[in-house]
């Protein structure tokens, strides 16, 4: 009885102080949340956020003044975005399942602070409730002391996805594996022990993102701490930190690695400790370079290319250097989009200032309260003032359309809003600038023709001086252009839009890139053809007067020889964009009118190689100069011969890309008539992906015609020649043809 | 300016061997920029003028930040620059120790330095020189690789132990680089076994022909097996002087694993690469297992060599049971394994032949604590016994469902499930044992004490062996 008597007043007062606390903790809430009306509080404490938003929608309502400057309505627009973007439903379900989830919640809604930085953190994990809880995980670990909340909501961001990159990555990965609050520790204890590059505690969430890697494509929490202890290199050396292993096709046990029995000895190792240890080829090897940099609190990330896989790393704000044959590709983390470089030039560029972006997401919070609190036109206004901000900022975009939309924009003020206020700002951001435009696509629909070509010519101003790569592929965006437009003879105009601009401005890379599209698209008809070839003698025209009236050389009046110059410039941005089709098509248009004269010196030791000489599919060299003839190019790689001739340089490169992988004897390279003294030393290289290259052959004084033979049973899709001068000479070749069986 | 030059110095080493087996490297920047840029130039001055841009590309712009490249290039030890220390070496014959880290980003740095620099009161018959890699100070890869004739690290510091004439002695990394007195006794280790090793370095650079090889590959063998395939020169030599592969030497240091494979497939496919001309059953096992054999009895081997070419030989027998399922060859096979993770079964050989075993013996099977499988636990072509500890699930009698749920599918084949309590079979699954299925039921009459396990057979049939999910054994 005594005990029982006992137990009942440990009971006791065991309640009284459980409501000691709560009461303490509800003041203290009070407290920090002065700014957040009582209905919303107590909705919040009690776990119910879709009474909590219908408070605030109802408080917002009564005020006049929604605005950043105002530090009330502020408070209530970030409280109304944070329900938004979670959804009620989830917070409120989260909030249900356990005691201390409701309170973490609670506490998190009163921590203005830190659900300021998670809404800015680029991609928030939208109507699912995975972000929150890896942010209730790591206050748990923290025992609700979060001590780095930008590192927190970094792995929340990107462990839990966002509207539109909605896939939970966590989800899919093995809880032994993959653990935030075991990845949110190591870094904390790395920067503990002083083992982080200086800049860690200055990042970002936004680029934080870049350090705690997407578990989905990159690697396990046991790789972090082995890549730390083992790879330890200068700050500026974690582009080449992935050449700690070896590059290695076969494993210890015989297995080729483009297999699942390659890792299974090694199944009890992190990805990063098997790599290191028993090598790899550019996955495993790309994917430790960027561990190994993300280890050391280097933002990085990997990337997909056809036929390989490379990374990317951030030494500096908006400086990404690539390892591996990156930084370009299809990027395994990302905000906006995985293009890269667009991608992450655009977000560069819409996160670059800090105090911008920051008044910026204040003014989306406004945005998204305004248009809660039923006032439309106030929030148009409040997104073009977020706009003036943060203009690239995509998602600002796209609200600022959905109200543009919602009053039903005219096609005349769609075009003088895409004409004046949106697309000037695009310049150096094409991509995005197309992807924006996606939005009012039914409305461009309904412009007529000119003034939707004006807009498309628009578009590619912008695209023409974006940086591109030979990895990024606009087609789909040129394509809902050219579907915009009524008939055959608007495509045909639009397509020389496409190369006038183009070839007018930029680096070529995207011309090439759009050069591929149109040769893909229209060539294989015989009237799609005829339509390709006006539309770029026209464009090469344009181009050629427009040099004309600026008063240039004599040799304007020479017609030939300005399709000549346009052909060659569109061969040579072929190559850049590493496009075969377009490589072909435009040698075979260019010498079916007759250019240039040429006839190469037949080859000498064509019998001294085995097998027969490879079909090739593209040549590519480093340089060019105005001895060079792209038209010619393509004639180089077979036994005809073709003329190609590099600027002056230490290492003047070639490379020879076939149609298919085969196993190449060797190769026959020719210099052409003259000057034979220059290309001395030369060094031959065949890869099979065409990023790791394999010495085969070298020689230190090359006779006008050499033969490369390659060892026994080499597999190769490219052959790379190289020529290593003592100081920077030309180089110039009738032949470089690769023999294969 | 005396730091300028020793930077320079660094910058101007070159040297090292050509490895015909290591990538290079792609240098940065798309082949072809520079070509359109010319065309460009060459419109705007001849035949066609280029508008000029409207304005300049929106790039991010380069916020200034801390910046580690910026570091002083003031070095904590009191020792030459590599260079130079190679150079006193080579005129004073004598060893050089090189001390490679980098001041600007290394971890305790200092207290690192006051160890190292305390090596120059030890008497150790060696000119002790440095490399201080802080940031920006070595730019490119290629370079990097220069610096020394092992080739770079990626993991500093590092101390490098080179002959007089740049022959490599050894390498120290580790705990034996941390202390002055772990440094020195490495040293001194690595001194006393020098003169016989430098005698047949000296025997391989001056002999012609096989003789030559001989004692280069008698040389390698003397060092760790890192530390031999580090050493370009002396291989260089073993594999000029012996293109016949004479001495077997070849076979060690002449080639790593990888050519060891392509020696063995090229007898078995009679052939390399497109020469090839068997396949599957077809392959010349006996001659593979004979040419193996005959390198693992030529020469005595260091334990890394006896485990690669055990793996060599377990490989024949591997792919002769796969092709042919011959039971006698999975036998040797596993025999192999086995003498391999003998051996030494903490080296990365030893413990991929462990698992090895584990995947090709029957009577083993595999447990699971955690309710999760993974890539590791797949077997392809064959089932195996999985059993899933579900003691934890039990909830007294009942309908029990136990469900695989797979995160990454592959092509899983799960079928004959039953339900054991401390070893004891009690019951069986209510679907039929040659149906495969990922959820099952069972019938608990009682209540089950101790270790209650599901037993079931599995196989994953991808290539990728990805197959990988949870295990859930749930109360109805």
């Amino acid at each position: 009885m005594l005990g029982l008597l006992s137990l009942g007043l440990v009971a006791g007062a065991a309640e009284e102080k459980a409501q000691s606390v709560q009461k303490k903790i509800t003041t203290r809430l009070a407290k920090k949340s002065g700014k957040l009306p009582v209905a919303v509080l107590k909705a919040v404490e009690m776990g119910d956020y879709a009474a909590a938003q219908q408070a605030l929608v109802a408080e917002l309502q009564q005020c006049g003044d929604i605005s950043p400057v105002n530090a009330r309505t502020l408070r209530l627009a970030m409280m109304h975005e944070w329900i938004r973007v979670t959804g009620a439903g989830v917070l409120t379900e989260m909030a249900g399942d356990a005691k201390e989830k409701c309170r973490f919640l609670a506490e998190f809604a009163n921590d203005q602070a830190w659900q300021e930085i998670y809404l800015s953190c680029g991609l928030v994990p939208y109507q699912k409730a995975l972000g929150m809880d890896i942010l209730y995980r790591i206050w748990s670990e923290e025992k609700g002391k979060v001590k780095n909340k930008p590192l927190a909501v970094a792995l929340a961001s990107c462990w839990g996805g966002g509207e539109t990159w909605p896939e939970p990555a966590l989800a899919k990965m093995l809880p032994t594996k993959f653990n935030p609050v075991r990845r949110y520790t190591f870094f904390q204890k790395q920067a503990a022990e002083g083992n982080l590059h200086p800049n860690f505690p200055n990042l970002k969430a936004w680029e934080l993102r870049f350090v705690v890697a997407n578990p989905a494509q990159d690697w396990d929490d046991a790789s972090y701490e082995f890549a730390a202890r083992n790879i330890n290199m200068p700050w500026d050396k974690y582009d080449i930190s992935c050449w700690a292993a070896t590059y290695t096709g076969t494993s210890k046990f015989g297995d080729s690695v483009q297999g699942g029995a390659y890792n299974l000895p090694f199944g009890d190792e992190s990805e990063a400790e098997r790599t290191l240890l028993n090598g790899g080829v550019c996955g495993a090897m790309s994917h430790l370079g960027a561990v190994a940099a993300m280890a050391h609190g280097i933002p990085a990330y990997t990337c997909g290319q056809p036929g390989h896989c490379a990374y990317a790393v951030r030494p500096q704000r908006g400086k990404w250097i690539g390892g591996f044959g990156g930084p370009d590709g299809g990027m395994h983390n990302h905000i906006f989009g995985h293009d890269a470089p667009t991608s992450y030039n655009l977000m560069e560029a819409v996160f670059a200032d800090d105090a911008k972006i920051q008044t910026a997401y204040r003014r989306s919070f406004c945005a998204r309260a305004l248009e809660a609190a039923g006032r439309d036109a106030d929030a148009e206004k409040m997104w073009r003032v977020a706009l003036e901000e943060a203009p690239l900022h995509p998602f600002f975009r796209a609200g600022l359309h959905a109200q543009l939309l919602k009053r039903g924009i005219s096609a005349g003020e769609c075009y003088a809003y895409l004409m004046t206020d949106m697309l000037p700002q695009y310049v150096g951001h094409g991509v995005a600038a197309a992807n924006a435009m996606a939005d009012l696509a039914g409305v461009i629909a309904s412009m007529d023709d000119r003034n939707r070509l004006d807009v498309f010519r628009k578009v590619h101003e912008a695209l023409s001086l974006t940086p591109a790569s030979w990895a990024l592929k606009p087609d789909k965006l040129v394509e809902e252009q050219s579907a915009a437009m009524a008939d055959d003879a608007g495509r045909e105009k639009l397509l020389k839009v496409v190369f006038t601009e183009l070839m007018k401005r930029g680096d070529g890379t995207m011309f090439g890139q759009l050069l591929e599209w149109a040769v893909k698209k229209f060539t294989p008809t015989e009237a799609g053809s005829k339509l390709f070839n006006r539309a770029f003698a026209a464009a090469a025209a344009e181009v050629a007067s427009s040099a004309d009236s600026a008063g240039a050389a004599e040799a304007a009046s020479d017609r030939n020889k300005k399709m000549q110059e346009a052909y060659s410039k569109a061969i040579v941005a072929a190559e850049q964009a590493r496009s075969a089709p377009a490589f072909q098509a435009l040698t075979q248009g260019a010498l079916a009118l007759g250019m240039p004269d040429f006839k190469a010196a037949p080859l000498q030791k064509a019998g001294e190689l085995q097998g027969q000489p490879a079909r090739a599919a593209l040549f590519r060299m480093s340089t060019s100069s105005n001895y060079d003839s792209p038209v010619l190019h393509a004639g180089i790689m077979t036994p005809a011969g073709g003329k190609c001739h590099t600027a002056k340089e230490q290492t003047p490169t070639f490379i020879v890309e076939l149609e298919k992988h085969g196993f190449a004897t060797g190769c026959i390279i020719r210099k052409t008539d003259g000057n034979e003294g220059r290309m001395k030393k030369a060094v031959v290289y065949t890869s099979e992906d065409g990023a790791t290259w394999f010495k085969r052959a070298e020689i230190d004084n090359m006779p006008k015609e050499w033969v490369a033979t390659f060892p026994e049973g080499t597999g190769a899709r490219w052959v790379k020649l190289e020529f290593q001068n003592a100081s920077p000479d030309f180089a110039h070749l009738t032949h470089f043809v690769v023999y294969a069986r | 300016m005396k730091k300028c030059l020793g930077l320079l110095l660094l910058l101007a080493v070159t040297g090292g061997a050509v490895c015909y087996f290591c990538p290079e490297v792609v240098p940065p920047g798309t082949p072809g920029k520079e070509a359109w840029d010319k065309l460009s130039a060459e419109m705007k001055k001849g035949v066609a003028k280029i508008a000029a841009p409207e304005s300049e590309p929106n790039l991010p712009a380069a916020e200034p930040e801390p910046q580690p490249a910026a570091a002083p290039l003031a070095s904590p030890l009191a020792f030459p620059d590599n260079r130079d220390a190679r150079a006193q070496a080579k005129a004073e014959n004598r060893p050089a120790l090189i001390l490679w880290y980098g001041s600007d980003w290394q971890k305790n740095t200092d207290e690192l330095a006051a160890e190292w620099n305390k090596l120059a009161d030890r008497n150790l018959p060696v000119i002790i020189g440095q490399i201080n890699e802080h940031s920006g100070a070595v730019p490119q890869l290629s370079e990097r690789e220069k610096l020394l004739p092992t080739g770079a690290f990626m993991n500093l510091p590092v101390a490098v132990l080179l002959a007089p004439d740049d022959t490599l002695l050894a390498v120290y990394q580790g705990k034996a680089v941390l202390t002055a007195a772990a440094m020195e006794a490495a040293v001194q280790r690595t001194l006393n076994r020098m003169p016989e090793y430098m005698a047949l370095v000296a025997k391989a650079r001056s002999t012609a022909g096989v003789e030559g090889a001989r004692a280069a590959g008698e040389a390698l063998a003397m060092m760790p097996y890192a530390d031999a395939m580090r050493n370009h020169a002396l291989r260089k030599i073993l594999n000029e002087k012996d293109p016949e592969h004479k001495t077997m030497y070849r076979y060690l240091y002449g080639m790593d694993h990888m050519g060891m494979y392509d020696e063995i497939n090229a007898v078995l496919n009679g052939g390399k690469g497109a020469d090839a001309r068997f396949k599957g059953a077809q392959r010349k096992f006996a001659e593979a297992l004979a040419f193996v054999q005959k390198v693992l009895a030529a020469h005595p081997m260091n334990t890394d060599l006896l485990q690669q070419w055990n793996s060599g030989l377990a490989y024949v027998y591997r792919e002769q049971h796969v092709s042919t399922k011959d039971a006698q060859a999975r036998q040797k096979m596993l025999e192999c394994y086995r003498r391999v993770v003998e051996i030494d079964p903490a080296s990365e050989y030893g413990k991929g032949a462990a698992r090895w075993v584990r995947y090709w013996d029957d009577s083993v099977y595999y447990e699971f604590e955690e309710p999760y499988y993974d890539r590791e636990h797949q077997t392809k072509g064959f089932e195996k016994e999985w059993r899933v500890n579900v003691s934890s699930s039990m909830k007294g009698p009942g309908t029990y469902v136990f469900s695989l749920q797979p995160i990454l599918n592959g092509s899983m084949v799960t079928r004959a499930f039953k339900l054991y309590a401390n070893g004891k079979h009690v019951a069986d699954a209510t679907t039929p044992e040659n149906v495969n299925t990922k959820s099952v039921e069972f019938k608990v009459p009682r209540t089950l004490k101790g270790k209650v396990e599901v037993r079931f057979r599995a196989q994953c049939n991808d290539h990728w062996h990805e197959c990988s999910g949870k295990m859930l054994m749930e109360k109805k």
